[in-house]
């Protein structure tokens, strides 16, 4: 059983360390079952699927939303800034939100991606996910005339 | 293929197909033009299914209006304007956005049904959703009603006709009359068809007078049908996926006059997947909601009462709708229409449009009637892999 000391430290897969306390850590399902699991006498738990870049955004994300006192506006403003970020680091931070499996912060991420779509004409949905376009202008029109329903 | 190898895919699939199945279906269907593999993922048969399971949670208004109809100079109704819209419920003060319109010719055996996402008229099945009408195979028999019913699990349309067997016989002026045979028939409309050339005849059998009221509630169809000069009546059902019939249901006691069923102002309605019998007493302007309670010794609880007092003089129970940070509102149709909740007792309206001949509840749903003429359909599911 892992000792009884308040701080649990994270390596990420390229060997930073990021230090938490212990009740923050818990919250996570993952966490939990390391620490209930591994006879670890360290306090250090290894995230072999997570980088220490992506780790910094998920310990800034957890210890905002953990912290007492804070209010539901300091939360929506502190999200609406953590969220802007490119393309792919929302990705890794999906990815290792996944890991963690943390439901909340994966569905803040995947809301922000919905909202990268949403409305948005097809031209820069290819632009913000970096898509290339691979229709011949036959094949598009094809595709358009098949279900005109949705383009009128 | 070569199709994936020209993408920088930086989504993985089952990211975008989440995101995706949370779109509108218009700007799903849109987003298909993207990519060769945006196509291939949104024209897959699992996310056209998964995007119908998650469509359950977001429950829309179908509203059907007849704003013109032809008359000839004998006054005889030749043909009429049918015009569908949408409209969203769990928006305050939601517009309802036109969608669609079309000319019901009225033919002999004229039949027109709202039922599930399809319309039913003249032996044609109607998607409002893509705008396709398709015929449907002509069947042979006198027809009583038909109920369009939705299984999830395969993303299939089963109709199902409830006719008679005693040709020119007219089943749908028989109140009270003698019974008479009524049999069963059902056609499978998958998406992306084709549609079955017949009908499937099943050899389950009854004998009644006439059909008050059909529904389905979590793939059961129920009958609300009526029997001889005493107009006893019962409920017969159906399991939609095996074609089972379970075993049929009297109707409650009258809460009002003794040992006597009740018999007027009855309907049926799914509330929240229950199978529901609502009562209206006109003197009393209650709503008494009975459901079910043990099938086999036909035992009916009346779980809630509606005081409608002031609100009109008809009611029909359009379905249940649980709307975000809600815990649940029953819509009703009349004078205006209605959401109800049940634990606050609390009554709100909605817009309701003039010259409506029928609301109901529907849910998006990625289907059609017809298969595509497209040259690059895709060929392989491989999202379910």
């Amino acid at each position: 059983m892992m000792s009884l000391g308040k701080l649990i430290t994270l390596k990420t897969n390229d060997n930073e360390e990021f230090k938490l306390d212990k009740t923050v850590a818990v919250k996570l399902e993952i966490i939990k079952n390391i620490v209930q699991d591994v006879d670890c006498t360290s306090n250090v738990i290894p995230l072999p699927n997570i980088d220490g870049k992506t780790m910094t955004k998920v310990v800034k994300y957890w210890k905002k939303h953990s912290e007492e006192g804070v209010t539901e506006v300091q939360l929506k403003n502190f999200d609406q800034d953590f969220l802007k970020m490119s393309h792919s680091e929302l990705h890794d931070v999906h990815l290792a939100a996944k890991y963690l499996d943390d439901n909340q912060l994966k569905e803040v991420i995947i809301q922000e991606f919905l909202d990268r779509i949403k409305g948005k004409p097809i031209e820069e949905i290819r632009e913000v996910f970096g898509i290339v376009n691979d229709y011949t202008p036959e094949e598009e029109e094809e595709v358009r005339r098949e279900n005109a329903w949705a383009f009128e | 293929m070569a199709l994936m190898s020209s993408n920088i895919m930086t989504l993985p699939c089952d990211v975008l197909v989440d995101i995706l199945s949370r779109l509108s279906l218009k700007h799903v269907h849109q987003l298909q033009t993207v990519s060769k593999l945006w196509f291939k993922i949104i024209s897959s048969p699992h996310f056209r299914k998964l995007y119908n399971m998650k469509s359950m949670t977001r429950p829309r208004a179908r509203v059907v209006q007849v704003p013109d109809t032809k008359f000839s100079p004998s006054w005889e109704m030749i043909s009429r304007t049918i015009i569908i819209s949408a409209m969203d419920l769990n928006i305050d003060n939601s517009k309802i956005q036109e969608e669609f319109s079309f000319e019901d010719i009225m033919a002999p055996q004229h039949s027109f049904i709202i039922s599930s996402n399809l319309i039913i008229f003249n032996h044609k099945v109607c998607n409002p959703t893509t705008k396709e009408i398709i015929d449907i195979p002509i069947s042979s028999h006198p027809s009583i009603s038909f109920d369009a019913t939705y299984i999830p699990s395969n993303n299939t349309y089963k109709i199902v006709h409830l006719y008679g067997t005693k040709p020119g016989h007219d089943y749908n002026f028989n109140y009270g009359g003698s019974p008479l045979e009524f049999r069963f028939e059902t056609l499978t409309l998958r998406d992306g068809g084709p549609i079955p050339s017949s009908w499937k005849a099943l050899t389950h059998q009854e004998w009644f007078s006439s059909k008050i009221e059909s529904t389905c509630v979590n793939g059961v169809v129920h009958w609300l049908l009526e029997r001889g000069p005493r107009m006893e009546r019962r409920i017969i059902s159906m399991d939609i996926e095996s074609e089972d019939f379970l075993s049929s249901v009297g109707c409650p006691n009258n809460p009002y006059v003794e040992e006597a069923p009740i018999f007027e102002n009855v309907q049926l309605a799914d509330l929240n997947g229950r199978l529901c019998l609502a009562y209206y007493s006109e003197e009393l302007f209650r709503l008494d909601l009975y459901f079910v309670k043990d099938r086999t010794n036909q035992e009916w609880v009346k779980e809630h009462t509606i005081n409608l007092s002031g609100m009109g003089s008809w009611f029909k129970i359009v379905g249940y709708v649980q709307l975000q940070g809600n815990n649940g509102d029953i819509v009703i149709d009349g004078k205006q229409l209605i959401l109800y909740n049940i634990e606050e007792n609390r009554f709100r309206s909605l817009p309701r449009p003039k010259m409506k001949i029928h609301i109901g509840l529907y849910f998006d749903r990625c289907f059609k009637l017809e298969s595509t003429k497209l040259s690059m359909q895709p060929t392989v599911d491989f999202l379910s892999n």
